[in-house]
């Protein structure tokens, strides 16, 4: 039964919502991200704001979140009056006004720039497929992203209306903390930022309160290149994140949250703080929230650019104001957290399952996903390939199917040749084992975890070598400097592999470079030093003989290396033979 | 340098570039004080509003918040938003970390530098920069933290000629 004030809420959103996708009207919505605005979606949204005021045309507008199609950027929904949404691709503000004059007043839908129809009913007499039958939506199961593209993010009468705050309504109403713990538990929810760990445990870990404040602290890190989903949901669906942050700190008793998210990135940060300001207007954040006595603060933490902050401990020393160096453990954040107090760091993406797993119950969401991890996987799909955005699959599906189809296929026509995967402390594998599950720890095994869930495809143009010179540069300027190990080992491995790809090698580097590896790992306090060797070992893995090509040979296969000779013979070689 | 911030600077009227520059400093060092933490929070606002730290910043926040200066100095030298004194009115960031590497980052930082170089303009510096995450758009470059994607070395080269000045 929902409480009288969440009625009453949701009441008020339905009507705001019916303002906006009102079925008389005509609707446009322009997918706006940091990411989409690179390629001109402001533009776009201010050529359609232009035409629509120019021609006197009847239409509701608004700014919407990125629906993760970032190869198709900017993109643009319309919906004639009475007509189901259609998604177009690359509206530049050159071809926005053309398309809103034929769509809205010639009723010609433009099948050449549409991607799809939205929902379940195709529009008759048009050839325009429904967009979750095209081939990158078809693998996908969108729990975290099923508003993403399609409500205005930090708005909190969209995300109610779409049913956001029940689950919220529920736990506060009808649950007791230690019973929404054994849902999330039952749930198998699992860490998203890497680790994995059992979430519902982690939270059992607090215990009971015990007086005095306890903190909630909510990584949104996220430092690894080509990983970029925790910003798309701060981005696109900030609410989840803090209505997944109100039923966690009710559940383990936390007076306070601090979301740790970068100064740098303004569009979420500024999106966030409207959705915190939005819940904070409305008693949902504070004292007595929906009229219980439950009490909790938000602070959201705007920090520095240094990816060792995404580490647990680093990142209470960040939200305490200070240079992000690890701290020894135990003690354990559970027992000595920020400022002292008992902390529980959770992932973003891991937070804003929670909702969900409310919603569904901890059994159906356990039956979605693989069974060493329930669920989805958040995908950010970067590099050689077609289609890359964010997508979201059920965990465990066929690997290749992704690279294929969400992804759209390499590039170009070629070949994939390897994958690299979580980040720059994840690692790397052949193309040839990518008929497999995408599935956490099968690709651990494989040498390529899926981590974060970002995923780096390269074609066969790429030289190994080179790529993991350019990861190893990354982990020698992140390193914090605190162990030996990492910060001299780091340092050795980037310049070693840089006299490599100069021609410098000599016989017995990649002993060396290996050895360096196990001396970080053997000798570093964090993950970051401990993982730092995952990619070069994996390269050399699958991909011994280009190194040995580098070393020996001098040669570099695909012809990225400048000081070596690469296989199709080099200009200059050729003038020098004529 | 405690001597010199008594004796100049905002508290003593200076009017130069510099002195309003550490005036609008210390009003948001201001806005922090007696907040527990707030160290790093402040000296990324005046990053982020001034576009770079004034070298007064680092004695005015450990006097306003209640640090040491080399308390002051390490959280300045760890985080790598921050350019310490006044080098150059613009920036152009180019990103190198892998997925904007293997997608042509290094053609285009080094189209953005001879763009740079050849037009002669010292008021801008090309930061080789650790990833934004918008590798979804790779490569990426920034003029004045104005991203834009997709670049190829042509366009990456007329953003810098453009001083940031639209291409698409």
């Amino acid at each position: 039964m929902p409480s009288d004030i969440y009625a009453s809420l949701r009441q008020e959103a339905e009507r705001a919502w019916t303002e906006w996708d009102d079925p008389s009207a005509a609707r446009i919505s322009v997918g706006i991200s940091a990411a989409a605005l690179t390629v001109g979606a402001g533009r776009t949204l201010d050529a359609i704001r232009a035409t629509v005021a120019e021609l006197g045309i009847e239409a509701n507008i608004l700014e919407v979140g990125d629906i993760g199609f970032s190869w198709a950027d900017p993109v643009v929904h319309i919906a004639r009056p009475g007509m189901p949404r259609v998604t177009y691709g690359n509206v530049s503000a050159d071809a926005a006004p053309q398309l809103a004059r034929d769509v809205l007043i010639d009723g010609n839908l433009r099948p050449d720039l549409a991607l799809g129809v939205q929902g379940d009913a195709p529009i008759p007499d048009t050839e325009i497929p429904l967009l979750k039958d095209q081939s990158w939506m078809r693998d996908q199961l969108r729990l975290v992203m099923a508003d993403f593209g399609h409500i205005e993010p930090g708005n909190v009468l969209h995300y109610a209306a779409r049913g956001g705050l029940a689950s919220l309504d529920r736990a506060l109403h009808g649950m007791s903390p230690q019973e929404v713990i054994d849902q999330v538990r039952t749930s198998g929810l699992r860490g998203r930022g890497g680790a994995l760990f059992p979430a519902g445990v982690k939270w059992g870990f607090m215990g009971p309160p015990s007086g005095g404040d306890r903190y909630l602290a909510i990584n949104g890190e996220e430092g690894d290149p080509g990983a970029f989903t925790d910003a798309a949901i701060v981005e696109n669906d900030p609410h989840r994140l803090l209505e997944g942050v109100l039923i966690a700190a009710y559940a383990m008793g936390c007076t306070k949250t601090y979301i740790h998210i970068r100064a740098e990135y303004r569009l979420p940060l500024l999106r966030l703080r409207r959705a915190l300001h939005e819940l904070e207007e409305r008693g949902l954040v504070g004292r007595n929230i929906m009229g219980t006595e439950f009490s909790h603060e938000i602070e959201i933490e705007a920090t520095g650019h240094a990816y060792i902050c995404g580490e647990e401990t680093a990142l209470m020393e960040s939200v305490e104001g200070k240079r992000g160096a690890p701290r020894p453990r135990p003690p354990f954040p559970a027992a000595y957290g920020i400022f002292g107090r008992p902390t529980t760091i959770n992932n973003v993406k891991t937070i804003s399952y929670v909702p969900t797993v409310l919603a569904m119950g901890g059994e159906e969401f356990a039956k979605i996903g693989a069974e060493s991890a329930s669920g989805t996987a958040m995908l950010s799909l970067s590099g050689h390939i077609n289609k890359p955005g964010i997508a979201e699959i059920p965990v465990g599906i066929n690997l290749a199917g992704v690279i294929e189809n969400v992804a759209g296929g390499i590039r170009g026509g070629k070949q994939a040749k390897a994958l690299q995967c979580g980040g720059p402390l994840g690692g790397i594998m052949s193309a040839d084992e990518m008929d497999m599950p995408a599935e956490f720890q099968a690709m651990t095994a494989k040498g390529s975890p899926l981590g974060s869930g970002g995923i780096l495809a390269l074609d066969e143009d790429t030289c190994i070598v080179d790529l993991v010179k350019n990861i190893s540069e990354f982990i020698d300027a992140e390193s914090c400097g605190k162990c030996f190990p990492c910060r001299k080992g780091a340092t050795h491995i980037s310049r070693l592999l840089a006299t490599i790809v100069e021609g410098f090698g000599q016989t017995g580097d990649l002993n060396k470079l290996q050895s360096i590896g196990q001396s970080m790992v053997a000798g570093s306090l964090c993950g970051l030093g401990q993982l730092a060797p995952g990619v070069l070992n994996n390269a050399v893995r699958y991909f011994e003989s280009e190194f040995a090509e580098h070393i020996d040979d001098k040669r570099c296969r695909a012809g990225v290396c400048a000081g070596l000779t690469a296989d199709a013979p080099q200009p200059a070689v050729e003038a020098a033979i004529a | 340098m405690t001597d010199t911030a008594a004796t100049s600077g905002a508290a003593a009227g200076d009017d130069t570039a510099a002195g309003a520059h550490r005036a609008q400093a210390r009003d948001i060092l201001s806005g922090y004080a007696g907040h527990k933490g707030a160290l790093l929070m402040a000296l990324l606002d005046v990053q982020y509003q001034l576009n770079y730290i004034p070298e007064t910043t680092v004695d005015d926040a450990a006097e306003i918040l209640g640090y040491s200066q080399p308390e002051v100095w390490g959280v300045l030298s760890f985080y790598s938003d921050f350019s310490v004194g006044q080098g150059h009115d613009h920036f152009i960031d180019v990103c190198i970390d892998a997925p904007c590497h293997v997608t042509g980052a290094r053609a285009i930082e080094r189209a953005v530098r001879d763009a740079v170089t050849a037009g002669g303009k010292t008021d801008v510096a090309v930061r080789a920069i650790s990833c934004p995450r918008l590798c979804n758009q790779a490569p990426v470059v920034a003029y004045d933290q104005e991203w834009r994607g997709q670049l190829t070395p042509r366009r990456a080269a007329e953003l810098a000629r453009n001083l940031g000045g639209d291409t698409a």
